[in-house]
């Protein structure tokens, strides 16, 4: 009687193990691996371009970059269509030139989200979201309107992007390394408050600063 | 000596035993005139054999002792001239009948063998040894006094040194304590057969698969057998303690059937073979004779002398002499940082690996030094085979298989070569990464083995200088390349063999083992039997089953060293913590890899959770430490790892959340991997490990200054060894470890440390 027990126990942990293996990739998951994956480069930008803005004004954040990319590890170009989510997080800081420190300052703008969406972020939520690309027929999109409601100086930054993979397709999990397009990040407001090396890589790349007036 | 023809030598040969007759026998002569006479020596042989009685003859053979064979015969009757402290006897050639070693197969095969594609090949690359027919044991008892006499008239120095043994473990156990005993160099095949095909594993055609065979090995004459193992004496040996290989030479010849008279003319014992054609030995007629054979005595430097000797890589300086019979050379690894061509492959030594010298019932046993390089303290005739194992005090290394798992239990053994006189004094081998390769590929697991082997020894001393505790000695690593395919290059760290596997873990370990170490289609038998064999045994497993399949760029030293390092320091973490924090540890992750198993649509996220199950916190915290401690150490390592270009130039870079190359201005890419960990991200399942924090508790930088979605970092200077210490046994969450840190360090920078664990979300 144990032998069969044992026997049917090891029979079905087989074939659970084996339905494991062999569908835990169902059509609307992934599985991420670990050191897999790919690297992509995209870039986003802030319009209009302007180191002042008045109370009222309209910030916008757009990010659009095609769905077939060029996979920065092996140089290969990669057809990355149904991704499970493509997802960043935005910040949102006042610059205090008292306490020389950021602040969080999501509060200080109304957000819409254009193209894709807003999710709330784990951590302090009033310095910024988590943002989420929409998928086109050729394109991820993401696209997002700042309104200015307080004065101050302030700065945007995002992070890099995450995909756990692609719908079906395990150990399809991407990272995406998201820059700036724009000309002017006028982040000489950060070295004036925080005294900070504005040639920092991560700095130059993720970080737009203003004035609100 | 001038050339002989052949019945030139069988007329001098007779005429030397004429000669010997006319000195040693001259009572005899008289008597062979009268034709009565019958002697012979102890041994046996006759060296006043019956002659005719033919006054023809006789004359006929003074006149040719006197001419034909004067210059061969030239020591003999000017023995003043040799020097008797003498010790180099040049062994005439032929003069030893050339015979079979066991364990050495006659031509080059299988070097490269390539495993057969997955599922197939349970043996994962590995071939079998074939035997042949069983050899005479030249270093018996018996065979070692006749070879004795032989040389030396005398088998007085013949005596029971060693023991050629066998055990034959029927439990894991069993086979655990033998394959750890220091003393034993065990073999799975007999030591005296004649080896057809090498290969890496034996099967007794007389047991199952899964039945442990018999080990075989030598051991001393005193030697006290363990307890409570099936053990049996196969044979009585005399191996020469001074390594006198004329001796070993002459036992060979004769086990290999070979004949021989000898003959003592004033100091000399003339020795000759008798079933082939060769000149004859003289060595000095005193007991013992130091008549070992130098091809290349002390003093000796030119090659004329020396004879011709291998040239070109060298171990030691250039024209140093190197005793041809004294196996030695420098073990090396390749190392590949990346692959980029601005990063070529260097060789770096093996260090403290073991190195095996092996002929017969020899064996030397010994270690390569920190510069790869090793010297066997004994010496071999020829065809010494030398293996070199991944196996230290520190670890063992090995490699999953499929069927006879207890296979398992060994350390990698990479055969280096076979050897002969001159060419084992530069035995150099080096643990190349096959180009191209796969997982299938039975040569990528020895440069693996070799490399996981070398950053052992590299995050002890990394630990040492940061005042880590060490990992716990003979740990038993495992490399893989069968396990799940989300989890490529990588590891872990159950420590079941120095936390043995509880009741209540064991409904969980075979989903374990799936995930990380094999799944069920590459195990020939159940999947139990592969259980039974892992657990309790295994410490830790290495997986080198390359990202999407890039071998070249993404199976490098530096991804293999980085998940070594991850897995050490969880090794370290436990050294401190205890198995009872160790045994919560692995069945939280047993219990989600389990659940996903059943469930595959279900909740569970493998291998860590989401973070908010019981005991979540005892993986953030291990985990935590694990990816800090990979990073630092690889970056300590590599430096800025000379990466010029991007990721596709091959650059020399990182993952945690995202892949990061190196800053060609700035951080190592190991370094921003931790710097822009952000715990904020939904998307990351893993974002709940705060795998940048204990680098935020020591760097200068604030994050926050420079992009608002980073931690506010203002802490500065907590060292490694100050977060180790507080990762005690009782500290199993986040905030738990925040305490005890704060608590060991007077509250150093207590506000900023707690807006940094918020940051962090805990």
């Amino acid at each position: 009687m144990t032998t069969i027990i044992k026997y049917s126990r090891n029979v079905l942990l087989i074939i659970a193990v084996q339905s494991f293996l062999f569908f835990g990739c169902n059509k609307d998951g992934t599985t991420p691996c670990q050191n897999g994956g790919y690297s992509f480069v995209v870039s986003s930008q802030y319009s209009p371009q302007q180191d002042i803005y008045q109370v009222g004004d309209t910030i916008y954040f757009t990010s659009q970059f095609p769905k077939t990319l060029v996979d920065q590890i092996n140089n290969s170009s990669v057809n990355y269509s149904n991704s499970v989510g493509i997802q960043g997080d935005i910040g949102f800081g006042y610059l205090d030139t008292i306490t020389h420190q950021p602040i969080a300052a999501r509060d200080s703008f109304t957000i819409f989200s254009i193209k894709g969406s807003f999710s709330e972020r784990p951590g302090n939520q009033n310095v910024g979201l988590n943002f989420n690309y929409f998928e086109n027929a050729e394109n991820y999109e993401f696209q997002a309107a700042f309104v200015c409601k307080k004065r101050g100086i302030y700065t945007i930054g995002v992070s890099d992007l995450l995909s756990e993979g692609l719908q079906g397709e395990n150990c399809t999990n991407a990272g995406f390394n998201l820059s700036l397009a724009n000309t002017n990040q006028h982040l000489y407001l950060h070295q004036y408050v925080l005294n900070v090396d504005t040639t920092d890589q991560e700095l130059q790349q993720k970080v737009y600063d203003f004035r609100v007036q | 000596m001038g050339v002989i023809t052949h019945r030139k030598l069988l007329i001098c040969t007779y005429l030397d035993r004429v000669k010997l007759f006319i000195i040693y026998c001259p009572n005899q002569i008289i008597k062979l005139l009268e034709n009565n006479f019958q002697p012979a020596n102890k041994n046996g042989t006759t060296y006043c054999s019956p002659l005719k009685n033919n006054w023809v003859f006789i004359l006929l053979a003074g006149i040719l002792l006197l001419s034909a064979c004067q210059k061969e015969m030239k020591p003999v009757n000017n023995p003043e001239k040799i020097n008797t402290s003498w010790t180099n006897v040049n062994v005439p050639d032929n003069f030893f009948k050339e015979c079979k070693v066991p364990g050495v197969a006659d031509a080059v095969q299988n070097q490269n063998p390539t495993a057969a594609p997955f599922n197939t090949d349970y043996d994962n690359g590995d071939l079998p040894v074939i035997l042949g027919t069983q050899l005479r044991n030249p270093y018996s008892i018996a065979n070692m006094q006749q070879a004795s006499m032989r040389l030396y008239g005398s088998d007085e120095i013949i005596y029971v040194t060693h023991l050629y043994v066998r055990y034959k473990p029927e439990t894991i156990a069993q086979l655990s304590l033998l394959v750890e005993d220091n003393s034993l160099e065990l073999q799975d095949y007999p030591m005296d057969y004649e080896v057809l095909q090498e290969g890496q594993y034996y099967q007794d055609p007389t047991l199952e698969n899964e039945q442990i065979g018999w080990l075989y090995t030598v051991v001393p004459a005193n030697y006290v057998p363990v307890a409570g193992i099936e053990y049996e004496i196969l044979q009585e040996l005399y191996i020469p303690p001074d390594d006198n290989l004329l001796l070993e030479g002459m036992a060979e010849s004769l086990a290999g059937g070979a004949a021989y008279d000898d003959t003592v003319i004033v100091d000399y014992r003339h020795i000759t073979r008798t079933d082939a054609v060769a000149e004859p030995l003289i060595v000095p007629n005193r007991f013992p004779v130091p008549c070992e054979v130098d091809p290349c005595h002390s003093g000796c430097v030119t090659q004329d002398e020396c004879g011709t000797f291998p040239t070109g890589n060298n171990p030691g300086t250039p024209g140093e002499y190197h005793d041809p019979r004294i196996p030695r050379g420098i073990i090396t690894v390749q190392d590949q940082r990346t692959c980029s061509a601005t990063n070529p492959i260097v060789n770096v030594a093996v260090r403290q690996a073991r190195v095996v010298c092996k002929r017969w019932f020899k064996i030397w046993r010994g270690y390569t030094n920190d510069q790869g390089e090793f010297i066997s303290s004994r010496k071999f005739k020829h065809k010494v085979k030398i293996n070199v194992k991944t196996f230290n005090d520190n670890a063992k290394i090995a490699k999953i298989r499929g069927i006879r798992l207890w296979q398992m239990f060994f350390p990698i053994t990479k055969k280096i070569g076979v050897f002969d006189q001159g060419d084992m004094a530069y035995a150099n081998y080096t643990f190349r990464k096959p180009k191209p390769t796969n997982s299938a590929d039975s040569e990528l697991p020895y440069w693996v083995a070799a490399t996981v082997h070398n950053s052992v020894i590299e995050h002890r001393e990394y630990a040492e200088q940061d005042g880590m505790a060490a990992p716990p000695l003979h740990l038993h690593i495992i490399l893989s390349n069968w396990n799940v395919g989300d989890f490529k290059s990588s590891g872990t760290t159950p420590l079941w063999n120095k936390c043995p596997v509880t009741a209540t873990e064991l409904p969980f370990i075979q989903a374990f083992i799936e995930y990380f170490i094999a799944q069920p289609s590459f195990v020939a038998g159940t999947m139990n039997t592969l259980v039974d064999i892992l657990k309790n045994q295994t410490d830790m497993a290495i997986n080198y089953l390359a990202p999407d399949g890039e071998y070249d760029c993404r199976l490098t030293s530096a991804a293999i060293k980085a998940t070594t390092y991850h897995e050490l320091s969880h090794a370290s973490h436990y050294s401190q913590a205890g198995c009872n924090y160790w045994y919560t540890y692995r069945n939280r992750l047993a219990k989600e890899i389990t659940e996903k198993t059943l469930n595959p649509g279900g909740d569970a996220i493998v291998p860590y959770g989401d973070g908010t199950e019981t005991d979540a916190g005892v993986v953030a915290l291990g985990e935590m430490w694990g990816y800090y401690m990979e990073h630092i150490y690889a970056d300590r390592h590599y430096g800025n790892g000379g990466a010029n270009g991007t990721l596709n130039e091959g650059g020399f870079t990182a993952d945690l959340q995202y892949e990061w190359p190196n800053d060609p201005g700035g951080l190592n890419c190991h370094l921003i991997a931790l710097e822009n960990f952000n715990p904020n991200l939904l998307t990351d399942n893993e974002r709940w490990i705060p795998k940048g924090l204990p680098y935020d508790l020591w760097d200068g930088r604030n994050d926050r200054n420079f992009n608002v979605i980073n931690p506010n970092d203002n802490v500065v200077g907590y060292t490694i060894q100050q977060c180790f210490n507080a990762l005690q046994s009782d500290v199993r969450t986040i905030p738990a470890f925040r305490y005890r840190l704060l608590l060991q360090n007077g509250n150093n920078q207590n506000i900023d440390v707690n807006t940094l664990f918020d940051d962090y979300n805990y």
